[in-house]
């Protein structure tokens, strides 16, 4: 469904990504793995458009998408919930759904937003709050239900356990989990916490500096020897 | 080198009907300052860009206003103005102010003060510096309004009652569709407005725009009250400056309250300051800008400013 | 030290050093005689007025010199830099013409004033302000400054909306016995010459001492504000401290600057300097680049010279004869080439020569080293190096 092959990106001269190929398959949970500066985040945004790779290929359902800015990738059907949440702080919760669907001008808009509220409650409760007002765990929830406005085949979570606590982050990917089997929707996740990201992936990938060091199904992952050891620890 | 304290009027308990003429009349100029604050409020907020040459380029509008009406009447020549002023502001935005938009602060205050010497500089090649007759016009032309010795001029109701339609607009296109809640939500995260899909560029030309309507707006009901000469914005930017600077750069209301604030203490000053102490109207706004920024670096109504790394 | 003297540098140094003494008296000479001298792309006149032409280079130098050290070196921007040279020129006027001061005490003095001024009043308030509201409060302050000055309270000093004017300054009669005993009468100085060399002198000076400024600890501490105020707050810089100390080292030169504008000039009105030429002092700073003193040289050429280049811009440009009211286009011109020349050369003329510059250092290693060539490109080397000490300074600290 999204594949990327033998992308490069750079920053100003830093080459961050050094030719990194990825599969998603629809339907299925793919993790992104790795340590700080691996190159993760830069890969999703090289996805949604933020960044552009330098040369290797982007391609979603068959249609290139390297070149396309991120305005027109959301368009398209990939959602990213980006790092460090990045809602709008300033506007309540339910400015910021309504913005999730901004791209969107079919009916189906409200019947989403009910949908939505249903997997996180909190969201319909404390909609008309200013989104600065939030927890932690109430604000990525948003920046969740934010991407999902947009009606998504591809959801892009960076690093959705940051900075929450423990029974949160079991719950919000609780609800993820749900969200994927009922709707297929598709899920390219990246994490550092890889214990927890290749419990819930099917699929895994883990970076080392700007590429592909290991790829395999989450279960290989696991008892893969030196993965263990470097991400896992134990 | 003596003052002596004696106020140039009898002081308000005196003569309250004076007193409350010159706050009705600081009320009317100072909307006038509110409506070019509102414009550069928003540009402020959306781009954070302080554009010196607000001004100059409602200056620019109400010259061209001034040449449609040559050819037609007061209201077709103003919202042609308007729409002229527009476009040419959306065009600034993407072709001049955007290539400095992640540069720092230094650059893209150099380029609206290019902005304010060239409009300045073409209205003065085009139009010439002899002053035009312009207005009042239309609604805005008639016999004063009396409540007992309290009058009011046509014109100063007519600054009031625009000031609340461009109010009442602006606060219904932000708050209540979804432009506005686009623009509103580029001026705060336009990483995150992108990833949901909202150009961000157009966002950004559109708001310039609108602010450049809104500044034409304010050059016409400026023009009307001092006459249109290629002077006419230069001591209402400052009154404006000052207005924003009293509200908080990126507060719309404070932008209003802080105008007809700015306005009444300016006629105020006008009637009970001495002529021996010389003109100081100016003065009370250079006052307020220092005095407001002393104790409050970011202004009344603004939020602390964001330090950049 | 012989050796020393004998460095390419220095001898530029001598040689522009004796272009600049003997520059006064040229006007009688071939070529400088008072005829048009057609130079193929620009016609000159080289009569009196020259001298006082590069007189006021040199005030100009002062000022640019002012606005690049607050702007370029600490990163503060202001609006109100023509009030701060009026200033300085008021004080001189009033301390010479009330208080029968001796001019160049009173030049001086005023200096010293206006930078206390600008330091305590101006600086240290706006040393809480971003960017944004400084620029609203320093432009607030140049808009006011005529009505200030015109305020009756205090036009027993001011002379109110007339201003204070003086007779042209002769050359001190020491001066003149001492040269015509040693040259045996044959030269001498008159007040305008004298006025000249005492200008240039300070400008030279003055530029000296700036160049050590930027070397010494202060001068680092301006930068490391300039890049980033955070980082330089880690690295124990008192941010509110040396912003004000930039903005009253900035307001000593800009004084010292209006001192001598009054003296040349001999007469300060309210309106002697206004918005329009604040922000031709900005447009000189960006012109010539944001802090070096070769980019204060050429921003200051730029104000000497900037009238008469626009009015020869129809000459050198066959299309702008037919322009209907060519002259007053050019606060037009001025506008586009501020933001022209921030969009395009971030850094100011002063950036390109820097890649000439480097240019010739690639010459010289690679292939390209036309022989004809290299004298020129390293006499440019050279006078650059000497004239913009700066980006020595920048290798260095970049290594360090």
């Amino acid at each position: 469904m999204l594949s990327l092959s033998d992308i490069h990106v750079s920053y100003g001269s830093v080459l961050a990504l050094k030719g990194v190929s990825v599969e998603v398959p629809t339907g299925g949970i793919v993790a992104l793995l790795g340590a700080n500066g691996a190159g993760k985040t830069t890969t999703l945004r090289a996805i949604s458009g933020l960044l552009h790779p330098t040369s290797g290929t982007i391609e979603f359902e068959g249609e290139r998408i390297d070149r396309m800015p991120a305005e027109r990738v959301v368009r398209i059907g990939i959602s990213q919930v980006p790092e460090g949440r990045q809602i709008f702080t300033e506007l309540t919760v339910m400015e910021n759904l309504r913005l999730g669907a901004y791209t969107r001008r079919d009916r189906g808009v409200r019947q989403d937003l009910e949908r939505i509220i249903s997997y996180f409650p909190v969201l319909g409760e404390r909609s008309g709050q200013r989104a600065a007002l939030l927890s932690g765990g109430e604000q990525q929830m948003l920046a969740i239900g934010r991407a999902l406005m947009a009606k998504p085949r591809v959801l892009l979570l960076d690093e959705p356990s940051l900075g929450l606590a423990p029974i949160l982050v079991g719950e919000i990917f609780e609800i993820i989990k749900t969200i994927n089997r009922e709707e297929q929707l598709t899920i390219l996740l990246v994490e550092q916490d890889a214990s927890l990201a290749l419990a819930f992936a099917d699929y895994g990938y883990v970076l080392e500096s700007g590429t592909v060091a290991v790829e395999a199904t989450a279960e290989e992952l696991r008892g893969n020897e030196s993965v263990r050891r470097s991400y896992l620890g134990y | 080198m003596s003052i002596v304290v004696v106020l140039a009027s009898a002081p308000p308990w005196e003569d309250p009907t004076l007193f409350a003429q010159q706050i009705l009349s600081g009320i009317a100029s100072g909307s006038l300052f509110a409506i070019l604050a509102l414009a550069i409020v928003m540009i402020y907020r959306s781009t954070s860009v302080l554009n010196f040459g607000q001004g100059e380029m409602g200056l620019f509008g109400t010259f061209i206003a001034w040449s449609f009406m040559t050819r037609m009447d007061f209201w077709p020549a103003f919202f042609l103005a308007i729409l002229v002023a527009a476009v040419l502001g959306a065009a600034l935005e993407r072709f001049i102010l955007r290539p400095v938009a992640d540069a720092p602060v230094l650059n893209s205050i150099v380029v609206t003060l290019g902005l304010f010497i060239v409009f300045n500089g073409l209205s003065l090649w085009i139009w010439g510096s002899q002053p035009k007759g312009f207005g009042p016009f239309s609604v805005f032309k008639g016999a004063p309004t009396c409540v007992g010795d309290v009058c009011i001029g046509r014109l100063s109701i007519g600054i009031l009652v625009v000031t609340l339609v461009i109010m009442v607009l602006l606060y219904l296109l932000f708050q209540h569709t979804r432009l506005g809640l686009a623009l509103r939500a580029t001026a705060q995260n336009r990483t995150a407005s992108r990833l949901v899909g909202v150009p961000v560029g157009n966002m950004l030309s559109i708001g310039w725009g609108l602010a450049a309507a809104v500044g034409a707006v304010a050059g016409v009901m400026a023009a009307q009250s001092l006459s249109l000469t290629t002077g006419t914005m230069f001591a209402v930017l400052l009154f404006a400056f000052a207005a924003a600077v009293l509200g908080g750069l990126d507060s719309p209301v404070g932008a209003v309250v802080g105008g007809i604030t700015i306005g009444v203490v300016k006629n105020l000053a006008g009637t009970y300051v001495p002529p021996e102490v010389g003109s100081v109207d100016l003065a009370v706004a250079f006052l307020v800008i220092i005095l407001v920024l002393m104790v409050r670096p970011t202004g009344l109504f603004g939020r602390r400013a964001v330090r950049r790394v | 030290m012989r050796r020393a003297l004998l460095q390419p540098r220095v001898l530029w140094f001598s040689l522009l050093g004796v272009v600049l003494i003997v520059f006064p008296y040229a006007h009688g000479w071939p070529l400088f005689d008072g005829s048009i001298n057609n130079l193929g792309f620009f016609t000159v006149e080289i009569t009196e007025f020259r001298t006082f032409n590069l007189t006021m280079f040199g005030v100009w130098f002062l000022v640019v010199m002012s606005m690049n050290l607050l702007t370029g070196s600490s990163g503060q921007i202001s609006l109100g830099h023509a009030a701060v040279v009026l200033v300085g020129a008021y004080t001189t006027g009033i301390l010479f013409v009330e208080f029968g001061v001796p001019l160049a005490l009173a030049v001086i003095v005023a200096g010293v004033f206006t930078g206390v001024v600008g330091g305590v009043l101006i600086g240290l308030p706006g040393a809480r302000l971003a960017g944004p509201y400084l620029a609203i409060a320093t432009f607030s302050l140049i808009i006011t400054m005529p009505q200030i000055l015109k305020l009756n309270g205090i036009d027993s000093l001011t002379n109110g909306a007339l201003g204070i004017g003086i007779r042209p300054v002769e050359a001190p009669d020491f001066v003149n016995d001492v040269l015509g005993a040693v040259t045996g009468g044959a030269v001498a100085v008159d007040g305008r010459q004298w006025i000249y060399y005492m200008t240039i002198g300070t400008a030279v000076l003055m530029a000296v001492l700036l160049w050590n400024l930027t070397r010494s600890r202060i001068g680092r501490a301006f930068v490391a504000l300039r890049d980033s105020e955070i980082g330089a707050e880690q690295m124990g810089v008192n941010v509110p401290f040396y912003k004000a100390l930039a903005f009253g080292i900035s307001s000593f030169y800009a004084g010292i600057g209006g001192g001598l504008f009054f003296v040349v000039q001999t007469f300060v009105a309210p309106e002697s300097l206004r918005f329009n030429d604040s922000i031709l002092f900005l447009l000189a700073v960006v012109i010539g680049g944001l802090g070096s003193i070769l980019g204060s040289v050429f921003g200051a050429l730029f104000l000497a010279f900037q009238a008469e280049l626009i009015s020869n811009l129809p000459d050198w440009i066959p299309g702008l004869s037919r322009v209907r009211d060519f002259e007053r286009l050019s606060p037009v011109i001025y506008g586009s080439l501020l933001i022209v020349t921030i969009l395009t050369f971030p850094r100011g003329l002063a950036g390109i020569v820097q890649s000439v510059r480097s240019l010739g250092r690639g010459g010289r290693n690679g292939a390209l080293d036309l022989p004809l060539l290299s004298p020129i490109r390293g006499a440019l080397r050279n006078l650059s190096a000497g004239l913009l000490g700066n980006s020595d300074s920048d290798g260095r600290g970049k290594k360090e």
